[in-house]
């Protein structure tokens, strides 16, 4: 009781780090573009401007479920909910981590060093500001190692259905995590003891691999219910919604040309991160139910890298971290008992925290610049302030029409949907039909930018950004967003 | 060689001087004596190396005593008391005749502690002749069959009728069903829409609620097992031989003569004192076959032959109780006819009640198919048996809930089974019945990590039959529960009638409803109607979304890995098939509804030896009957 009750206040006194960098952060202008996606699609939620649909449709449903879920509890907060749900799911992390240590043999003080090695690794705070998506899948492949090795040694149901979940949490927390689990699948059999092997390969694969491949199969399954056809989560799931930002690392450039060098060179880059997993695999010798599931980790992530450089879902290196540190901090346990045991994994575990820092500042995308300075106590603009500062200028305006479904980070500066007309809505749908302007503000976005194209309000009023409406006067032009007021009303004030 | 009485040793002798036994059979019989803690007559006739009424003989020749043999001079009737009926059968001693005023009474054993027995029962002026345990049981059996038959009736019903299904539903059920039913209709009349949905969200929240239980069951289930398997082998290593309990083994039987010789055989090579094996093999009287195949085996004493009586309800909770009377263990265990139990099985059971907390009163065993690959349907029954006793009832024993008894290997203390009456004969699923009456008089119900092996059912039309008197066993053991819903609550607690309604209701309900729901989805699905799109508001939609997708999903997934432990990773991709499977406990679940309304005790019978493994063993067994006696290793000749 007392080592749960400690493990618990070590969790509690990490989510306090983490919320205190959020709000370190957030004062110096920087919160993840898609933390902030996410928080404006859970306020739509909130304020019943999401139907039905778009949330069955959401994907990967795990990230954006939970943070409505908690978006709902939270209620009118102000603090960007995904980041909370990012500092509670690093402090989860830390105290399963912390606990596991302990079970592995470790000693208190190098449990706790280690854990926090890991926990303060630059890539995770970095991956906790970028999207709880990041951390969930960082869960959750601790999670599928951690029972990958178990299951090996020992052979439990438990651990079984331990491996299972981990993927299926793995797939359903980013695109890439479908990617982690595709690349994982050949090298299952590394994993799998000789003797469910020997009675059917094919049927221990499919105990393991069915829950994550139901839970796929459960949303192309929900998309036909919805959509009437599986465009639409093809669609969700060749472009993710949840990236770390446009402003790619040029490794990613590289990669994204498809140099197989490119690809191959920063699947093993990403090794820096967690090199205790190389560790792991070289100190345990000929110990095979340990050298298996490590080689099976380390050998699915070139292939995971290929499969992403190739589906274009990443765009920063740092992202492959998230599978790589999962798998590090399982292969942390697995060290053979030994005198210098606790000196190696710290140590490798340090090396893993210079070394994300390292690839940090090497190749770092925009939003990973704009992070480090702001960490720094450098005032930031992102490329999500445009959407901000509009959102805010909303803040005390009602009666507007604009498609923040597809610019949710509006809602995340407004703090609302309540008073918004919205593509998702009833009185959208009349003034799409009558082509009719009816709101007290309508406000749309540049034409000429990409994001400007995908505005419902430049659907209906193509003209609406260049010349206006007629009775209507600017009142915002900012950042490529500009904001009509009916004249009326403004004469009025 | 140990310590023998000078009686055991001076009859051993004597049979060996009359060449009943040889010197060897007597030196080994001794030497076994030793190690099992058992009498010289159990081992000598145990081991099938004399017959009963030959060492009857002797010993009373020895002893200067009368033989008697009680069917052709039978105890007189009014010397017989019906309430000391248990008594004889049980202690093998039984008022015989009055010579001169003095009562005489036969016995098996007139032993010094028989002898301060029969003293503290029957007064001083006692004398005594020897007879055999089968005379003394035949005897009984014929004085008392009547009484026997009735109080296997009509015992719990008479004792506890709260508790019993021999009324199916009670006034109060019925007048409560009956405002059940006229409130829906009222609804449908008023508020259709508003009662459909419900309906919907009733169906819905079960569903969920049914498939979120499962899965911690699963989880906890297999927590923990190894380890707790390793402490059993553990205390099964330092269990004393001599200390082992007689153990009675009840093998109810019914029109299946063809599977006794596969039977005796496995019984017989159980890893344990075969002396301190007290087997009944349990009879209906008109199964005439049967009873004629048992008694052309010529079975050594260690087996015997009970013959139910003819009475209704046939069912075979009546024949245990019935039999019950007659079992002269500690631990009683009910086995199937073609059942074949883990060898250590009994040893294993030993060792898990002295670890386990005073209050256990029953230790069930896995129970699991030889035939398995069989054909679909055995593959599927497989999957089914592995989840449940593999993992569910693991799980339900690690949350304290009550333990839904499988139909054979459970292992009872007799003493608790004879003080809660034993089964409801008016009960189809008597076991799952006593399961949950044992918890709620406070006892509870180990599961170990052994297994019995069964023939799966490879019939649709016999598995139809099982399944439907199953469904309408837990329809009834719900019913009798749930008649007094608070001491229910008092007495399972909250997480016990949840797992109460999810597996024993919801076994039914979830047979009856699923239908239902299927029709819907397969309407919608065909149709695209948008006509029930009323009946699901956004809640209930995400609900029953979330109920199709990884509900159902889910219930196959754990089908495909009920079978991990025993690693028969093989029949996982069967789970897929798993949808067919719950239409035909569809079709089970309205039959077994049907014959609850209208002939509520008829117990439909299932066929066993069917398979072709059967097939195959069985003649394998009596070709092995046949070789050993053509090598003269028949019954033993009559001294």
């Amino acid at each position: 009781m007392t080592r749960r009750l400690s493990i618990a206040s070590f969790g509690i006194a990490l989510f306090a780090i983490v919320m205190a960098m959020f709000a370190w952060l957030d004062a110096h202008g920087f919160v993840g573009a898609n933390a902030l996606d996410l928080w404006g699609e859970a306020i739509a939620a909130r304020d019943g401007a999401l139907n039905l649909r778009s949330i069955v449709l959401t994907f990967p449903p795990a990230p954006h479920l939970a943070t409505m879920g908690l978006q709902l509890a939270l209620g009118a907060a102000r603090m960007p909910t995904p980041n909370v749900l990012s500092a509670m799911l690093v402090a989860s992390l830390g105290g399963l981590w912390l606990s596991s240590f302990l079970r592995a043999g470790y000693g208190v003080a190098a449990s706790c060093a280690m854990t926090l090695l890991l926990v303060l690794n630059p890539a995770v705070p970095r991956l906790a500001s970028a999207s709880p998506a990041l951390v969930m899948l960082l869960l959750g492949c601790w999670l599928a190692a951690r029972a990958a090795y178990r299951l090996r040694a020992r052979d439990n149901i438990v651990d079984l259905m331990a491996l299972s979940g981990g993927l299926a949490v793995v797939a359903l927390s980013h695109p890439l995590g479908v990617v982690v689990v595709l690349a994982l699948s050949p090298y299952l059999i590394f994993v799998v003891q000789p003797h469910l092997a020997r009675d059917s390969l094919a049927g221990a694969y499919l105990t393991i691999l069915f829950p994550a491949a139901l839970a796929l199969l459960g949303a192309l399954y929900v998309a036909w219910v919805f959509q009437g056809d599986l465009r639409g989560l093809f669609a969700l799931l060749a472009s993710p919604p949840v990236m770390i930002d446009d402003g790619s690392s040029w490794l990613v450039n590289a990669w994204r040309r498809h140099e197989i060098l490119a690809i191959a060179g920063i699947s093993i880059a990403t090794l820096l991160v967690a090199p205790v997993l190389v560790g792991a695999f070289l100190a345990n010798g000929r110990r095979l139910p340990r050298v298996l599931p490590t080689a099976a980790l380390i050998a699915c992530l070139p292939a995971a890298g290929v499969l992403a450089g190739v589906l274009g879902l990443v765009n920063d290196p740092l992202t492959i971290a998230a599978p790589v540190l999962g798998f590090g901090a399982a292969a942390v346990a697995i060290w053979p008992q030994g005198p210098r045991r606790a000196m190696w994994t710290t140590g490798l575990v340090l090396a893993g925290a210079i070394g994300a820092g390292g690839l940090m500042i090497a190749a770092p995308s925009r939003e990973t610049r704009d992070w480090l300075a702001a960490l720094e106590g450098a005032d930031v603009v992102t490329a999500s302030s445009a959407d901000l500062a509009v959102g805010a200028f909303l803040s005390t305006r009602a009666d507007v029409t604009i498609d923040a479904i597809s610019a949710p980070r509006v809602l995340a500066g407004r703090g609302s949907a309540l008073g918004l007309h919205l593509p998702t809505q009833f009185d959208f749908e009349k003034t799409r039909l009558s082509r009719q302007a009816q709101a007290n503000f309508l406000v749309v976005r540049a034409t000429g930018e990409a994001a400007g194209s995908d505005d419902a309000v430049n659907a209906v009023f193509p003209d609406l950004y260049e010349k206006g409406r007629p009775d209507y006067i600017r009142v915002y032009d900012r950042f490529g967003w500009r904001v009509y007021q009916r004249a009326t009303i403004a004469a009025s004030r | 060689m140990g310590t023998h009485s000078e009686a055991d040793l001076g009859v051993g002798q004597l049979l060996v001087r009359h060449k009943a036994i040889t010197q060897e059979q007597f030196e080994e019989a001794l030497e076994l004596a030793t190690d099992w803690g058992s009498p010289i007559a159990d081992v000598l006739m145990s081991r099938w190396w004399i017959q009963a009424d030959v060492y009857s003989r002797a010993f009373a020749a020895h002893h200067g005593m009368r033989y008697v043999h009680l069917d052709r001079e039978p105890p007189e009737r009014e010397l017989l008391s019906s309430a000391d009926a248990g008594v004889y059968a049980r202690s093998l001693i039984i008022p015989w005749r009055k010579v001169d005023g003095r009562l005489i009474l036969a016995t098996t054993d007139p032993s010094p502690a028989m002898l301060l027995f029969a003293r503290r029962k029957w007064g001083p002026d006692i004398g005594f002749v020897v007879t055999s345990k089968s005379d003394i049981s035949k005897a009984t059996q014929a004085a008392f069959g009547a009484h026997f038959t009735h109080l296997a009736v009509f015992g719990l019903s008479e004792a506890d009728p709260a508790v019993s299904a021999r009324r199916v539903i009670t006034r109060r059920q019925g007048v409560a069903l009956y405002l059940i039913l006229s409130a829906m209709a009222a609804g449908l009349a008023f508020a259709p829409l508003a009662t459909f949905i419900a309906l919907n969200a009733f169906m819905t929240l079960f569903y969920l609620g049914a498939f979120l239980f499962k899965l911690v069951l699963v989880w906890f289930g297999g927590l923990g097992q190894a380890e707790s398997a390793a402490a059993i082998d553990a205390s099964v290593r330092q269990l004393d031989e001599s200390q082992l309990p007689v153990f009675s083994i009840l093998v109810p039987m019914f029109r299946e003569p063809d599977v006794l010789p596969i039977l005796t055989r496995a019984l017989r090579t159980m890893d344990y004192p075969l002396a301190k094996l007290d087997i009944k093999i349990v009879l209906e009287e008109d199964d005439v076959e049967t009873i004629d195949a048992a008694r052309s085996l010529q079975l050594e004493p260690i087996f015997e032959i009970i013959v139910v009586p003819a009475s209704q309800p046939k069912t075979k909770p009546k024949a245990c109780n019935y039999a019950l009377n007659f079992a002269r263990g500690e631990y009683l265990v009910i086995y199937d006819a073609e059942d074949k139990p883990e060898r250590d099985q009994l040893r294993k059971v030993v060792a898990a009640f002295q670890r386990s907390a005073p209050n256990t009163a029953c230790v069930q065993c896995r129970l699991n198919y030889f035939n398995a690959r069989e054909n679909w349907l055995t593959r599927m029954f497989t999957l089914d048996y592995s989840l449940w006793f593999d993992l569910m009832l693991p799980g339900l024993q690690k949350i304290g809930a009550p333990i839904p008894l499988g139909g054979t290997s459970n292992h009872f203390r007799i003493d608790v089974l004879r003080e809660l009456n034993a089964w409801d004969p008016f009960n189809v699923t008597e076991d799952a019945d006593l399961g949950i009456r044992l918890a709620q008089k406070g006892y509870r119900v180990g599961v170990i990590d052994s297994t019995t092996f069964e023939e799966a059912n490879c019939d649709a039309g016999n598995w139809i039959r099982q399944r439907s008197r199953w469904i309408k066993g837990y329809m009834m053991t719900f019913l009798v529960h749930t008649r007094r819903p608070l001491h229910l609550l008092r007495s399972l607690g909250p997480v016990g009638v949840a797992s109460f309604v999810f597996f024993i209701g919801g076994t039914a309900i979830s047979g009856l409803l699923n239908p239902i729901s299927w029709a819907l989805f397969a309407v919608w699905f065909i149709t695209s109607t948008t006509a029930f799109a009323p009946l699901f508001p956004p809640v209930l939609l995400y609900f029953s979304l979330f109920n199709l997708i990884a509900g159902n999903g889910l219930f196959v997934y754990l089908m495909m890995i009920g079978p991990f432990r025993r690693r028969w990773t093989g029949l996982a991709p069967w789970a897929l098939t798993v949808p067919a499977y719950w239409a035909m406990m569809s079709i089970a679940a309205y039959k077994g509804l049907y014959q609850l309304v209208f002939t509520p005790f008829y117990w439909e019978k299932t066929n066993h030896g069917i398979s072709g493994q059967t097939a195959r063993e069985i003649e394998t067994a009596r070709s092995a009957d046949r070789a050993e006696r053509e090598q003269g290793a028949d019954v033993p000749a009559r001294a």
